[in-house]
């Protein structure tokens, strides 16, 4: 298989992920729930997962809570900073991991700072006017997942700093692909996926926490018992239940990985294959391709639709020549709202460490059969 | 030997400290800790010899990094 859905998933792990999930498996419980060994194994790898995610994001330890993923994390940190009749700001790009939890509360203003496509001064723009009229929250995106436009949020930040507003960032597509700062910022919340950039499994996320969170699952934490209510301290406080370790083992190892590879080299090599596709799909007839002007504005994410064919079904020719690719809303209808490709959606091309050049070719290659050969079998 | 008993916020506040004190040259050990030293049901503490208290202490304010409470012991193995 052709593995173009890095943005939903990366297929493609270090071994070291698979490994390191398999003795979790077999040798750990979880930690602080007891003084064996294999307790304290598990207290081991879960602190030097917070440990080595919190220097390469920015946070302290304690400030790194495990979640089962981004979505997850989105959800504490909405349920912390959001309450009925709260004035919030979203970007035009937002996930449904931020926009169904915002619409599940009673009468929360949105307002979205919308902007065109890779145009980061418009977005820093729009956001300025909207905080300036006051707001409760901001949430953005770093890395748009269906168009991979890269959100200005250094500035974003700074705006919201200067206006005492506390911000939210959706690191998702960034986490292991662009620097990613809980302190620079100043955010109040950054949520991140394990499975995607930073090539740990399924199941397995971060939040980073800038300000104390409100827990959403209440329960055992392996610490102060006789108390009724949750934990003040982070992280047993967003923490009840036990934990993933065969997860977050696996996380550690990705999170290791992406070190020792580097994010700018990483961030290259996606931003290359991406380039290369680019450079075949934008000539041809029929095909728009959703490119920035500026290759530095857009992550390893590439968008395009078909003259006269349905993403889907573009996809599913793809699907039956071996090359997984996603097509439709990519979870996202507000991103396609704001670039005007409903109701269709596009089909997304999405890249990671592991993609290959040779399998960049052998993509577009297939592409061109289904739409100028007629080839849909 | 005397020994003093930092009694932690979590499982990761005891591990920050004992990693600090490892960096300043102080042997610390966590350990799970029952209610009778933490007063709030299970918990965490981070033991260490007495005679480095004045030691530890310094290293722990230079990074803001305070236990809940502190133990005195007598005679511990």
């Amino acid at each position: 298989m052709l593995y173009f859905d890095a943005a939903a998933t990366t297929l493609e792990k270090p071994e070291s992920v698979g490994r390191a999930m398999a003795r979790a498996s077999r040798e750990m419980t979880s930690p602080g729930r007891g003084g064996h060994r294999a307790a304290r194994l598990a207290e081991e790898t879960a602190f030097a997962c917070r440990t080595e995610a919190g220097a390469l994001f920015g946070a302290a330890p304690e400030q790194v809570i495990f979640t089962s993923n981004a979505t997850h994390g989105l959800n504490i940190a909405i349920d912390t900073l959001v309450r009925p009749d709260s004035r919030v700001i979203v970007s035009g790009y937002e996930h449904n991991a931020v926009m169904r939890p915002l619409y599940a509360i009673p009468g929360v203003q949105i307002t979205v700072a919308s902007a065109p496509l890779f145009a980061p001064q418009e977005t820093v723009e729009a956001f300025e006017r909207a905080i300036g009229k006051g707001a409760d929250a901001v949430i953005v995106n770093h890395i748009s997942n269906v168009f991979g436009t890269i959100q200005p949020v250094d500035e974003i930040a700074a705006l919201c700093r200067r206006y005492g507003v506390p911000l939210i960032v959706d690191a998702s597509q960034s986490a292991g692909a662009l620097p990613v700062d809980l302190k620079g910022w100043g955010a109040a919340f950054v949520g991140l996926p394990g499975h995607k950039g930073l090539y740990g499994p399924q199941g397995t996320g971060l939040l980073l926490c800038g300000v104390p969170g409100e827990p959403l699952l209440f329960g055992g934490t392996g610490s102060a018992s006789l108390e009724k209510g949750m934990p003040e301290s982070l992280p047993d406080r967003l923490e009840a239940g036990t934990h993933n370790m065969p997860g977050i083992a696996g996380l550690l190892e990705g999170i290791r990985f992406v070190q020792r590879t580097g994010i700018r080299r990483i961030a290259e090599h996606e931003r290359a294959m991406i380039q290369r596709i680019v450079k075949r799909l934008a000539s041809w007839e029929g095909i728009r391709v959703f490119a920035a002007e500026d290759p530095q504005r857009q992550g390893g994410v590439l968008s395009f639709t078909v003259e006269g064919m349905d993403s889907e079904q573009v996809a599913s020719a793809l699907a039956r020549h071996g090359v997984a690719v996603r097509a439709g809303l990519h979870c996202a209808p507000l991103a396609h709202q704001t670039a005007g490709t409903l109701p269709d959606g596009t089909v997304r091309i999405s890249v990671s460490a592991f993609s290959t050049a040779q399998n960049a070719d052998r993509l577009c290659e297939i592409l061109w059969q289904i739409l100028h050969e007629n080839v849909t079998d | 030997m005397d020994y003093c008993i930092l009694i932690a916020k979590s499982l990761t506040h005891a591990q920050r400290m004992v990693r600090l004190l490892a960096q300043c040259g102080i042997r610390a050990t966590a350990f799970r800790a029952g209610s009778s030293l933490t007063q709030r049901g299970c918990g965490y503490a981070v033991r260490i010899r007495a005679d480095r208290w004045d030691e530890a202490q310094r290293c722990l304010d230079r990074a803001e990094l305070h236990p809940l409470d502190v133990v005195w012991r007598k005679g511990e193995s």
